[in-house]
């Protein structure tokens, strides 16, 4: 029993974390219909900025943090500014293959400025596990689930009431209508890819500082695509109980079904809720399917 | 010299021929002369290259009915080479099926995988596809590196050279004229199903399924054809890798990059041509050679103040940024410049 | 004043469907630009509000000019922010935002809060309705409630001309009547110009003060709108009414072409 609870714990609020980085992916897909499959490796490339921020210049923690989410931003504005917008109005395999490229090439940056490939971070969150009832569960998981909750509170709030946020979502709804409100466009799409850039951060840096960095991050982010898969591409919502899901079978099936089959059967379970999923309901719990026309 | 340019053709079938003049039969046969006798002249370190190049512009080929004729991106090719590499090896080695049996096997099963991982294609594309074939290069990576006593696992397998009637391909020689003569029948197959009806149900289902659904082509059929064709054709080239080219297999080798590196090859270029993938694969295996054997034991060499291995990251960098151009610069690929060239060569000096 | 100088349009370099066409919408005045199914109306309106791009289609002759602005060369967002806003054809709402939130958009370009308060005020003025429903999600709106959100969104821009694409669309007669109204108080209180397009030939006519006749992607007649409805042909091909108002037969339609005076 202890295990199951201590599976349960650890499941959920890692799940969260890939809510939060999946949801990344979402804004980008409901603004601009990109699928960003550079991900993954986002993921890896902020950690390594954190570790190089923290550990390497050694600045302070708070001061560090600034500068990963400035440079997120940064990075989120470049990408959008100089690879994405010259591809407006291309073919889908065109904007699925150029972020593929791009992947290529923040993994080669990885291993150009750390090559060693493994590391961690120092210490961001108190160190004593916490008891709950039966199970041990150590702080950073908490703390990752915060976080993230913390975020998405934010993140809701901002569409809700703030003029971008609400654009933002206008542009998901009807993006030439946006247009013939006077509205740039590529400014909300510059937008998203920023805040999809520091949700990749924060998920990265939760995810490093609990099981270190190294290139099974680049997973972390892959994980994501199974959680937007059974949420539903476009939905924030299927993003946010999509995430729990999969962390919570991922860790049961790692933790119950290792003894029969083979280990590391956890990294492959949400690959295989992917295929599930895709024979099953291809468009998600809460995605709404296309309806097309000829 | 004759190239078809004010050439009148008076039946459908020599307009639709390949090879429309006697000097393009010329040109190809001096072409096959000269893959025939070119490495005659070359040492073991370029023949590897061209090695490597020829089995990787099959692998290309199938990736390209799939992609860029029938417009299903798949971006676990990797794993269907993986397939079509293990089962060849498998059968050979512990079944001790013939080489070529052994190949066509590989070729079988790999299709047939890529038949499966198909399926969802009949629902859904684009990303969601493109998803699902990255899902099938993880599963079918983690079986083949955790079913040890079958796969060798992390460790590896070792895998017998080729062998057709009692002739061992152990040189870098028999091995080139073995894997250029299955390039050959691969291009040349590719080429010509591309023009038949299925070639023209592939591009019908890629420029709108739907449409092509209500004109009368079954999703079902063509979808999964593409498929199992272009797995096939990876299959085939797995084969030939695992046993002409490392001898040896291992999990590392299909990596999820690999699959990537296939898409950016078919788009460097040029999708849905048939001399694009050849272009695309020459032009990646050889920067690749270029780069992994020359450029960074070099940059290793010379700065030395920078954390050891750093340089590896160089050969991702830049193909990352070489896909990434290409997309914006020329998203047709080599193969368009290609045709420019031909046309305006062609008609020159009247050149409208 | 909006002053389009011959242009062309053409889409996917190849498909032209604008062949010169000339206009003038004066400050504060409505134009109704009218003409049947293809005429070229609402690529006329998308080549001014810059919007043409979208469908990769392009101004490649003529210039327009807002005031001494060329703005043909502009994207939409610079156009928007000259003042110009077109309302696109078919109730385009935002169906997951609440109409409140659906106004708000409209107004995005302008910094100042209070203004843009003031404004919605006045758009609830104009459309008492939408004040009720202003928490509701757009897309349950009806029909008719749905236009009201899409020109009011237009109006929260405070523009300085405003473009409507078929606001009549798939609307109840009595409703079409009562949004003309609030258009033509919109333009005299606030001396905003309007330009219509519209296949409801009689009602743009009833409050507009010009009009213009699009045909093939060619102006083929202009004139004030009283003359314009006297017009012989207009009644004819665009109000269905013979000479003496009786509806014309199908079988003297056929012949239509021949008949049409400017061709």
């Amino acid at each position: 029993m202890a295990d199951l609870l201590q599976y349960t714990i650890t499941g959920i609020t890692v799940g969260m974390v890939y809510s939060l980085i999946a949801m990344g992916f979402v804004l980008i897909w409901k603004s601009s219909g990109v699928a960003n499959l550079a991900l993954g490796q986002l993921v890896l490339l902020f950690s390594w900025f954190t570790y190089g921020m923290l550990a390497q210049t050694g600045l302070p923690v708070w001061l560090g943090l600034v500068v990963v989410v400035a440079f997120a931003l940064l990075l989120g504005w470049i990408i959008e500014r100089f690879v994405l917008r010259p591809l407006i109005a291309q073919p889908i395999l065109s904007l699925i293959a150029v972020t593929l490229g791009m992947a290529y090439f923040i993994e080669g940056l990885c291993t150009f400025i750390w090559p060693w490939g493994v590391d961690v971070l120092p210490r961001l969150f108190p160190q004593d596990p916490i008891r709950i009832g039966t199970a041990v569960v150590s702080q950073e998981y908490l703390w990752a689930a915060g976080v993230s909750l913390l975020l998405f509170g934010a993140l809701s709030l901002y569409f809700k009431y703030s003029r971008m946020g609400i654009a933002m979502r206008a542009t998901a709804d009807d993006q030439m209508a946006v247009q013939a409100c006077g509205i740039p466009v590529t400014r909300i799409f510059s937008r998203s890819w920023m805040f999809a850039c520091v949700m990749a951060a924060v998920g990265g840096i939760l995810m490093s500082s609990i099981g270190g960095i190294s290139y099974g991050l680049v997973e972390t982010g892959m994980k994501s695509f199974s959680v937007v898969i059974l949420g539903g591409l476009d939905s924030f919502l299927g993003a946010i109980i999509a995430g729990p899901i999969i962390g919570l079978a991922e860790n049961l099936a790692g933790g119950y079904l290792t003894a029969y089959t083979w280990p590391g059967v956890k990294e492959i379970i949400p690959f295989i809720i992917i295929i599930i999923v895709m024979f099953i309901k291809p468009y998600g719990l809460f995605g709404e399917s296309r309806i097309e026309r000829i | 010299m004759h190239l078809p340019a004010g050439i009148r053709n008076y039946t459908y079938a020599q307009d639709m021929a390949i090879f429309r003049t006697k000097t393009q039969w010329v040109m190809f046969g001096g072409l096959i002369v000269l893959l025939a006798v070119v490495p005659l002249l070359m040492g073991n370190y370029w023949l590897s290259i061209f090695n490597i190049i020829g089995i990787t512009i099959i692998a290309a080929m199938g990736l390209n009915l799939l992609t860029g004729y029938c417009g299903q991106l798949s971006i676990g090719h990797a794993g269907f080479i993986a397939v079509g590499a293990y089962t060849s090896a498998i059968l050979t080695g512990q079944y001790g099926v013939p080489f070529i049996i052994g190949m066509l096997g590989g070729g079988l099963i790999a299709g047939l995988t890529g038949v499966l991982f198909g399926i969802p294609s009949l629902r859904v594309k684009g990303f969601y596809l493109a998803i699902s074939t990255i899902a099938a290069q993880f599963i079918i990576m983690w079986v083949i590196s955790q079913w040890g006593s079958v796969t060798g696992g992390y460790i590896g397998l070792n895998v017998s050279p080729a062998e057709i009637f009692g002739f061992q391909f152990t040189s870098q020689l028999s091995k080139y004229y073995l894997i250029m003569g299955i390039c050959v029948i691969a291009v040349f197959v590719a080429k010509n199903l591309a023009r038949t009806r299925q070639g023209r149900a592939f591009v019908a289902v890629r420029d709108n399924d739907l449409a092509a659904q209500v004109m009368g082509i079954s999703l079902f059929r063509y979808k999964l054809l593409a498929f199992f064709v272009g797995c096939f054709f990876a299959g085939i080239s797995g084969a030939l890798l695992a046993h002409c080219y490392y001898g040896f297999l291992n999990p590392e080798f299909f990596s999820f990059k690999e699959s990537i590196l296939y898409v950016g090859m078919i788009i460097i270029g040029g999708l849905g041509t048939t001399v694009g993938p050849i272009f695309g694969v020459v032009f990646v295996r050889l920067l690749e050679r270029l780069i992994s054997l020359e450029l960074v034991p070099f940059l290793e060499s010379t700065v030395t103040a920078l954390p050891s291995g750093w340089a590896s990251g160089v050969t991702p960098m830049l193909f990352g940024l070489v896909i990434v151009l290409f997309l914006i610069l020329e998203p047709r690929g080599v193969a368009h410049r290609w045709q420019m060239f031909k046309n305006s060569y062609r008609l020159w000096p009247f050149s409208y | 004043m909006l002053k389009l100088n011959n242009i062309e349009v053409t889409y996917l370099n190849v498909i032209r469907v604008i062949h010169g066409v000339s206009m003038i919408v004066p400050d504060g005045q409505i134009v109704a630009l009218l003409g049947g199914n293809g005429a070229g109306k609402s690529t006329t309106l998308k080549a001014i509000s810059g919007l043409l791009h979208v469908e990769v289609g392009k101004v490649t002759d003529g210039s327009i000019y807002w005031d001494e602005t060329r703005i043909d060369e502009k994207g939409a967002e610079d156009i928007g922010r000259l003042g110009i806003v077109q309302a696109l054809e078919g109730r385009r709402i935002f169906g997951h935002l609440t109409a409140e939130e659906n106004l708000l958009v409209g107004a995005f370009n302008r910094s100042n809060r209070g203004q843009v308060r003031d404004d919605m005020d006045m758009v609830y003025h104009y459309f008492p309705r939408l004040k009720d429903l202003r928490k509701n999600t757009a897309g349950y709106l009806s029909g008719g409630e749905q236009q009201m959100v899409v020109i009011g969104r237009a109006m929260m821009a405070a523009p300085k001309m405003m473009m409507l694409d078929e606001p009549s669309l798939g609307l109840a007669p009595m409703l079409v009547e009562e949004i003309y109204e609030i258009i033509k108080r919109f333009n005299r209180e606030q001396k905003t110009s309007v330009l219509i397009v519209e296949q409801n030939v009689r009602v743009a006519l009833s409050i507009a003060d010009y009009g213009y006749v699009l045909e093939n992607g060619r102006v083929v007649l202009d004139g004030s709108a009283d003359f314009l409805k006297n017009n012989e042909d207009v009644k004819e091909f665009y109000m269905g009414l013979s000479a003496t108002g009786a509806k014309k037969n199908y079988r003297e339609l056929k012949h239509y072409k021949r008949r049409k005076r400017w061709l």
